[in-house]
């Protein structure tokens, strides 16, 4: 085989090309199977969702490379968690005076994370010596910031709205993403950050297997792989256990499962919490792959994974997951076969969007709901 | 009620009545300076303005200029050309300085110059090579080669000490200096005999770059010319190595940054790029700068934003004591008239068309500092 | 005997008039008063050139709001993408100016000069647009009929076209001369060709014309016509957008608008006349005057306060009116409002014209304010702040937006820098309190999306809220007395 790319050049070009929209592609289906999901159960586009994938990989940057300065405010500090600590404690069994108390947790939460970010004295330190046991920390760490983070968004910002027209939920999804962007540019700072190396040995031999002048590198394969299991594992949940039953009859009709005796809440949170978990994880696996952080990075993955959604029928797993890959596939052979094709290719996504919005607006693997009068 | 929205609109129509007065330095000499200071760019604007204030903190211990202490007032552009514009507007017309010491970038110069030249207020652009910045106006000056140089010197570099004929570009189209560097490195390899085999392009912030080198490599250069700034640059030496790219990479000013070591890692290893100075000369004034500037940030080494910095600093307080007086005219005919002015990082005269004509530094990346190769001085 | 019908006419025409002046005498007597404030604004020793400024500002915003109201809030169509008409007019008005205002003999080269080269340039791209839609428009056409073959044919032939698009462009991309069958890549390179055929043939008689005009209308005449143009264009585009987009709801047609507002700046940034990546810089139209008021058609205070002016007026009129009713009633029930026999498409269609012409007018004497022109300032961001204002004052309340709008211009102003308003030489010696909205100034942005979303929270909750308030106010004012209950 390896013949047959040297000798024809051309052919071993496209092949390439092939590879690096599916890695492309597998990014963008690591945001937009968070997306999907959401859109699916509360019909709601969440903007924010770009953002929480930046602040996974913002937490992997913070949990790689600073630390905590004891000796200042450290007392305050313990005394704030102290205090969330108890609230949650006391929140823990939801019940307050005979009433159910979800939203003392919220607020332990956000205590909690006051403490941590805002009082904290945190120092700037060499980033810790790459291991897998290093990987499996980070990667966790920011699969719980990204799931808490979801889930008080929820909470906090688009339950209250669930009655209302799906345009204030809309602006309100809006009023995240602005608030996690600009509120990350004053905290984080809005210059790009650089990601430190996670898995040893990733940047010296980067490449997995060589045909000849066809690559494939590693990371790449990662997150293709880790996109086909999350896909894979979604499926398996939402298909085939009680919770996804939940989730299902969710999403076809809200009162109606509330009447049959599910807790729509808990679902709601549940899947945003999920979500949010494959956002993080997302975050993580990109800036292992191009290690420049910044807080703006979510928007326009976000947008093109919302698009990858929309093509592959938004609701839909696979189709969120095939959308991405069509979509990767695309934007890489702008880039690669058009004079000045880079110059295109943010406007590749949105000329796909509006083409899919106005040819088949359900997507390749949508249903067609009809609207009732 | 209903008609309280009214009488806020015409409260707000009648705040034109609210009368104003802007703060003007009396016993101060008010400079603005414009840099970036967060943004995609931000380590160009902390480095320039760094070195601009260990300068301004010079001047005033050594009594000021024309008896005035020097007040230097800094705008944030967050490395956007239409926040240089604003930024700069209101140094002019808010904080009435005499003098604006300019944008590393060159994209952000260019589009603060125009206002610069129409409130005939003397520019001083400390690093922005691209030569259509002092072509704006007779008041926009720059204390630093310009590219038609900077792209000759590093392709004559490539094809003379590296002994290369096949070269690819791939250059940024969002930004000036890219395009400028991309036009003069391609005019001299062609006419001095070598190839450009290919010519890509991306945009600033793009975070994928391996259609355009896939493409790249298929065509198979001997080096590739990469004219970007720092925060693509670093990201684009890695996936060129992730897709088998071996050959060396070379770039220009805009690559001098920690970030590039931060972000490129083991990518950049073997990598050359031309720069203003290097912190290893031998020369006595770049010690002694490196020196006071360790002392007063910290251990930190300057790099060449930040001895430019200083450098323009010095001048326009020099180009001010030789006007005798404030007034922008007078400074920029001051300014027109500076014959080798003793910088630190190399003696300045401006020429006719208000540049100045330096010596290039070339310098090779290995493991995680540029070590210093050649200078390249102009003819 | 029947009165005829003419006179029937003025009489009521009479009757109607009288009641319009009625109603609206608060806004014509603003005006009349107001203008002459634009005198001292004009003053640079009365009031600063940064006020002046910000003022101004205040105007186009006021202008982008009001429209973007229309198009949100009475008609009820979520647009995201009101950036990109302003960047059309924007740029168009800009570019317009700068190269075609110039009269051709003229060495100086001042721009304002020539009226009829701006509208001369106007109409050769309006026919030459016109031509390329029409040559689209009957390929569209032709494949919609191919459905008369076989149902499946359309979507067929349109990737056929497509492909052939490609194909085509690959080939023909950097040929000189392409060769008779590339009809896309003639096509893609003989318009501009046409197009600068059209200009150079009527530049001169229309710069001719413009020297028989007297000296001291040109000025504000082209800055007119520019506007016109700008405006005329970004109405076009608003068409566009709005026809393909007439079966979208809700959040669909919210990303749809915001990937047009998104390929419009993609485009305006790869075409190199306007400047591509780089920018544009423009001739600019004068703010202040160094001697003397002067509230003439020469500065650009009186164009900026006109257009907001005209803007809150025609779509205040226009809401108040039958066809804003029809407009409404498609708002609140598409199918309802078809069932009685409204034209949807119709209101539908002119809400997104208008709202889009008032925005390529503010697009243009923006251009025409600063005079620097970059896409990232048309950026999906722009959109954003546009809607907080329309959702801060509230879907359909069209006096409240010239408000909010003129706050939240001035709002970043003064916590940027709160000595702004400070009377005396001492004011830059900064307080505790000042430092504290200095401080605050640079949270702008974060400010507003909490505010976005406490706003939206609230509403959504105001009742409950509200209840909670009055029973908290009665418990307060009414302590109940002892034993009662």
């Amino acid at each position: 085989m390896i013949h047959l790319f040297t000798q024809f050049p051309h052919l071993a070009e496209f092949v390439q090309q092939l590879i690096n929209g599916l890695s492309l592609g597998a990014i963008y289906a690591l945001i937009a199977v968070g997306y999907t999901m959401v859109y699916g159960v509360l019909r709601l586009i969440n903007f924010a969702h770009g953002d929480i994938y930046m602040i996974g990989a913002m937490t992997g940057i913070y949990a790689m490379t600073q630390r905590p300065d004891w000796s200042g405010a450290g007392l305050s500090m313990v005394i704030l968690l102290a205090l969330s600590g108890l609230v949650l404690l006391g929140a823990a069994s939801q019940r307050w005076r005979g009433r159910k108390c979800e939203y003392l947790v919220v607020i332990a939460l956000l205590l909690a994370e006051v403490a941590v970010l805002g009082f904290v004295p945190w120092r700037h330190g060499e980033p810790c010596p790459p291991s897998w046991l290093t990987f499996v920390m980070v990667l966790g760490g920011a699969m719980l910031a990204s799931g808490l983070l979801g889930y008080q968004i929820e909470f906090i910002a688009y339950r209250p709205l669930r009655n209302q027209p799906r345009i204030n939920a809309l602006i309100t999804a809006i009023g995240v993403s602005m608030f996690l962007e600009f509120g990350g540019q004053r905290y984080f700072g809005a210059t790009p950050q650089a990601f430190p190396q996670l898995i040893p040995g990733l940047e010296q031999h980067p490449d997995l297997f060589k045909f000849g002048p066809l690559v494939i590198p590693k990371v790449d394969t990662l997150i293709l792989c880790v996109a086909l299991l999350m896909m894979f594992a979604l499926r398996h949940i939402v298909m085939k256990t009680r919770v996804g039953m939940a989730l299902r009859a969710v999403s076809h009709r809200f009162d109606t499962a509330a009447l049959m005796g599910v807790d729509v809440n808990r679902i709601v949170s549940f899947t945003f919490v999920l979500g949010s978990i494959l956002a993080g994880t997302g975050g993580i696996l990109v800036a292992m792959r191009s290690p420049k952080v910044d807080p703006i990075m979510g928007l326009l993955p976000g947008l093109k994974a919302f698009v990858a959604a929309v093509l592959g029928g938004i609701g839909s797993i696979p189709g969120a997951v095939a959308g991405a890959f069509l979509l990767g596939i695309t934007e890489v052979m702008v880039a690669g076969y058009f004079p000045h094709g880079s110059q295109y290719r943010d406007g590749v996504a949105f000329v796909i969007l509006i083409g899919v919005l106005l040819v088949k607006p359900s997507g390749l693997f949508g249903s067609n709901a009809s609207e009732k009068v | 009620m209903k008609y309280f929205a009214h009488a806020l609109a015409v409260l707000g129509f009648m705040s034109v009545m609210l009368p104003a007065q802007a703060h003007a330095a009396d016993d101060e000499i008010g400079i603005g300076e414009f840099a970036s200071m967060t943004g995609a760019t931000a380590t160009f604007g902390i480095s320039s303005d760094e070195g601009a204030r260990l300068a301004v903190e010079e001047i005033n211990a050594k009594g000021g200029v024309l008896g005035r202490q020097i007040r230097l007032i800094v705008e944030d552009d967050q490395s956007k050309p239409e926040e240089a514009v604003t930024a700069v507007q209101k140094l002019i017309n808010q904080n009435k300085v005499c003098a604006i010491l300019g944008e590393i970038a060159s994209s952000r110069s260019l589009a603060a110059a125009p206002v610069c030249q129409r409130c005939k207020v003397p520019m001083l652009s400390p690093a922005s090579t691209n030569p259509k910045v002092t072509k704006v106006g007779d008041y926009i000056f720059r204390a630093c080669f310009i590219d038609p140089f900077q792209g000759g010197a590093m392709a004559g570099f490539a094809m003379n000490q590296l002994k290369l004929g096949k070269f690819a570009v791939f250059y940024d189209v969002k930004n000036d200096y890219s395009v400028g560097l991309r036009e003069f490195f391609s005019e001299y390899v062609k006419t001095h005999g070598g190839q450009i085999i290919a010519d890509e392009s991306y945009s600033e912030g793009d975070q994928d770059f391996k259609a355009q080198l896939t493409k790249i490599k298929a065509a198979g250069p001997e080096a590739i010319y990469v004219p970007g700034y720092y925060t693509e640059v670093g990201l684009i030496c890695r996936q060129a190595k992730e897709l088998g790219i071996g050959v060396p990479m070379l770039g220009g000013d805009g690559w001098d940054s920690e970030q590039t070591f931060k972000i490129g890692r083991e990518a950049v290893n073997g990598c050359y790029f031309t720069n203003h100075y290097s912190p290893d000369e031998d020369r006595a004034e770049v010690k002694d700068f490196v020196e006071h500037y360790k002392k007063k940030y910290t251990g930190k080494t300057p790099d060449a934003m930040a001895i430019l910095g200083y450098d323009a600093m010095h001048l326009m307080a020099d180009a001010i004591s030789r006007a005798g007086s404030t007034k922008g005219k007078a400074i920029r005919d001051a300014l027109a008239a500076t014959r080798n002015f003793p910088g630190a990082s190399g003696s300045i005269t401006i020429d006719a068309d208000r540049n100045a004509r330096k010596p290039i530094i070339v310098l090779k990346i290995e493991g995680d500092k540029a070590k210093f190769v050649a200078t390249i001085k102009p003819n | 005997m029947e009165l005829p019908a003419p006179i029937i006419a003025c009489r009521a025409s009479a009757g109607v008039w009288a009641a319009v002046l009625r109603s609206n005498w608060l806004w014509p007597l603003l005006l009349l008063t107001l203008l002459p404030l634009g005198a001292l604004v004009e003053n640079e020793n009365c009031v600063n050139p940064y006020f002046a400024h910000i003022i101004l500002l205040c105007g186009i915003n006021i202008t982008l709001a009001v429209s973007l109201q229309l198009i949100n809030g009475i008609s009820g169509q979520f647009s995201l993408g009101h950036a990109g008409f302003m960047a059309i007019g924007a740029y168009l008005g800009g570019f317009a100016t700068l190269t075609y205002s110039v009269l051709p003999a003229d060495v100086s080269g001042d721009p304002f000069r020539s009226p009829g080269g701006v509208l001369w340039f106007g109409l050769a791209l309006l026919v030459v647009a016109l031509l390329a839609a029409g040559a689209l428009w009957l390929l569209f056409i032709l494949i919609r009929s191919s459905r008369r073959i076989h149902p499946a044919m359309p979507p067929i032939f349109m990737l056929l076209v497509i492909l052939w698009f490609v194909i085509d462009r690959a080939i023909g991309y950097q040929l000189e001369h392409p060769a008779w069958y590339l009809l896309w890549t003639r096509g893609w390179s003989g318009l501009p060709r046409l197009l600068d055929f059209v200009i150079h043939a009527g530049m001169s008689p229309a710069a001719r014309v413009s020297t028989w005009l007297p000296h001291s209308w040109c000025k504000p005449l082209c800055l007119l016509t520019a506007l016109l143009i700008a405006g005329t264009f970004a109405g076009l585009s608003g068409l566009l957008v709005g026809l393909p987009t007439l079966r979208l709801r809700g959040d669909y047609l919210a990303i749809a608008t915001l990937g047009f507002g998104e390929i419009i700046r993609v485009g305006i940034l790869n075409t190199e006349p306007l400047g591509a990546a780089t920018g544009l810089s423009v001739s600019i139209y004068p703010n202040a005057a160094d001697s003397g008021a002067g509230l003439s058609a020469h500065y650009i205070f009186p164009w900026i306060f006109g257009a907001a002016v005209a803007a809150t007026m025609v779509i205040w009129r226009l809401a108040k009116s039958a066809k804003g009713r029809a407009i409404r009633a498609v708002r609140d029930d598409e199918i309802a409002a078809a069932a009685i026999g409204i034209d949807t498409t119709h209101h539908k269609v002119i809400a997104f014209v208008i709202g889009a012409f008032f925005a390529g007018v503010a697009g243009a004497l923006y251009a025409h304010l600063d005079g620097y022109l970059n896409t990232n300032e048309f950026a999906f961001t722009r959109s954003i702040e546009l809607v907080v204002i329309v959702t801060i004052a509230g879907l359909g309340n069209i006096w409240w937006t010239v408000a909010v709008a003129i706050g939240l211009t001035w709002l970043p102003e003064i916590l940027r820098d709160p000595t702004l308003f400070a009377i005396g030489k001492n004011s830059h010696k900064a307080g505790l309190f000042v430092q504290y909205c200095k401080q605050l100034g640079e949270f702008r942005m974060v400010i507003y999306s909490v505010l976005l979303i406490a706003i939206m929270l609230a509403r959504a909750n105001w009742p409950p809220l509200r209840a909670m308030c009055q029973r908290w106010l009665a418990l307060v004012r009414n302590h109940p007395p002892n034993g009662a209950c």
